[in-house]
């Protein structure tokens, strides 16, 4: 599922297991103007952070394959000096601020009820931060 | 009348299946019936001259201010009491109830003896807490398609995958349309589900609270049909610091905003006022939030149904056939959580003001287990 990545263009790795939604995802990224990374598994993940130089932003969905793995995949990032200071938007249809919570506690930069956002004001809000960052 | 020998009451009382307690006016046992054995372990000569609802039998859990209440109502009211307790059985096992006191008085008044009935609910709370978790189970599967169907429509509508045509979009928009009231439907359902769970946190931080109003307002987008309907926040003189759980304040505010904003935009001149006031309610010191607007209002004859769940009024139906007719349960039931009122007044053709009060004290903290959706 690998593409070439052009030099001027933001990769974003984006971590979703519903092949629907993952391929929506992809395709609007791609035609903002981003590079897409896409994993089902938090391992297929780490095995493109490992291969990749750079990652810009990693989109993470909280309900993956097995038991908590969004949070303990993040937990891993923050605990890694290469990967701790990319930045991370957990995008998630996991319901209650307690989940909101738990993983702002651990240094994710924006939490969406999946639902509830469209996906142009997604996309639209990754770009700006990113921009925001650069500056 | 047919009348009935004593001894059958005696029968009758004997063999009940809900447990049936005397006490004299301080408490003690005088009497108990065998299902007292069923339902707390203790059998009646166990229980018989000892006092009722303290630890040592199978009471007192309830917490000070639950039995000064009861004690209250009983003894000073010399009101029968009623409610849902949490007791201890004798072997440490956990059980809730139902029960009702009952004070019998004499000739003048005086109380005689004390009347309990209690029935072991412990099963019934079960099969509520199963229903609750299934509509939160069912809710949450369902967001996953729905935001499939969300995500693909918007992008057929914005050209992604190529123009569509004028009729082609008109259709999407009702896909896109429906799917959304989806949407509100099953995230209202989550947080009826959340709230009947019990245990709602509410997290009181000292707040400001005009400025907390005043961003509710800019963040939600008040726009019906394409319009913008004008919120206008009339700050009170000082910005008013309180210890609220601002998430749950701005969630009623939205939701209050959003039905005003709803409900006058096909009218003339649409408007929405948000105000602060502070007053006593109900013997309360309160800062009271009064959202008010010019809309279609609520006719008489329906006002005593608006809080129910799922109760539209027939206007607003027509008015905005997508509401789901939770959100003011919602609202009401986060409000009285927090220790707060929420009512109102209004008239047809003329508008609605809601009213929303928090204590001047701050928000109730409840430990709770839940937040809202």
């Amino acid at each position: 599922m690998k593409d070439s990545i052009s030099p001027d263009k933001k990769v974003i790795l984006v971590i979703e297991d519903e092949a629907p939604l993952l391929e929506a995802i992809k395709r609007k990224l791609e035609l903002s103007g981003s590079s897409v990374l896409a994993a089902d598994t938090t391992e297929q993940a780490l095995s493109y952070l490992q291969d990749e130089k750079r990652v810009d932003l990693i989109w993470l969905d909280h309900y993956l394959f097995g038991k908590e793995p969004g949070l303990l995949f993040v937990a891993e990032l923050k605990n890694s000096p290469k990967w701790k200071s990319i930045p991370i938007f957990v995008v998630s249809n996991a319901s209650g601020a307690e989940k909101k919570h738990a993983y702002l506690s651990l240094g994710v930069d924006k939490y969406y009820a999946k639902v509830d956002y469209r996906l142009d004001q997604l996309v639209k809000d990754i770009q700006g931060f990113l921009a925001e960052k650069k500056e | 009348m047919v009348s009935i020998p004593l001894s059958n009451f005696k029968e009758a009382v004997d063999g009940s299946f809900d447990y049936i307690l005397i006490t004299d006016p301080d408490g003690i046992i005088l009497y108990a019936n065998s299902a007292i054995e069923r339902i707390t372990g203790f059998t009646p000569q166990e229980v018989i001259g000892k006092k009722a609802g303290t630890k040592d039998l199978w009471g007192g859990l309830m917490g000070k201010p639950f039995y000064e209440r009861l004690w209250k109502i009983l003894k000073q009211d010399k009101k029968p009491f009623t409610g849902e307790v949490k007791n201890k059985r004798k072997d440490g096992t956990l059980y809730d109830a139902f029960h009702t006191i009952t004070p019998v008085l004499d000739k003048d008044g005086n109380v005689q003896f004390f009347f309990e009935i209690q029935r072991d609910i412990t099963h019934d709370k079960e099969v509520d807490r199963a229903k609750t978790e299934f509509v939160s189970l069912a809710s949450h599967q369902l967001r996953t398609p729905l935001t499939a169907i969300n995500w693909y429509s918007e992008m057929l509508l914005s050209g992604d995958v190529g123009a569509v045509s004028e009729e082609q979009s008109h259709y999407l928009k009702e896909i896109y349309k429906g799917s959304q009231r989806m949407v509100r439907l099953v995230n209202d359902l989550l947080n009826v589900s959340r709230l009947e769970a019990g245990g709602l946190i509410v997290e009181p931080v000292p707040t400001k609270i005009s400025s907390l109003i005043s961003a509710s307002i800019k963040e939600g987008k008040f726009i019906e049909a394409e319009r913008e309907i004008p919120v206008r926040f009339k700050n009170y003189k000082e910005d008013i610091k309180l210890a609220v759980d601002s998430e749950l304040l701005s969630q009623v505010l939205r939701n209050i905003i959003n039905n005003a904003v709803r409900y006058c935009s096909g009218r003339p001149n649409p408007q929405v006022e948000v105000s602060l006031d502070k007053r006593a309610v109900e013997g309360v010191n309160s800062l009271v939030i009064k959202v008010e607007d010019n809309g279609i209002g609520i006719p008489k004859v329906e006002q005593h149904r608006v809080f129910e769940k799922f109760f539209r009024a027939s206007n607003a139906q027509k008015a905005a056939p997508g509401g789901t007719g939770l959100g003011l349960y919602i609202s009401k039931t986060v409000v009285e959580k927090w220790g707060g009122k929420m009512w109102f007044e209004s008239g047809e053709r003329k508008g609605t003001i809601f009213y929303v009060t928090i204590p001047l004290t701050g928000m109730v903290f409840q430990k709770g287990e839940k937040k809202l959706a």
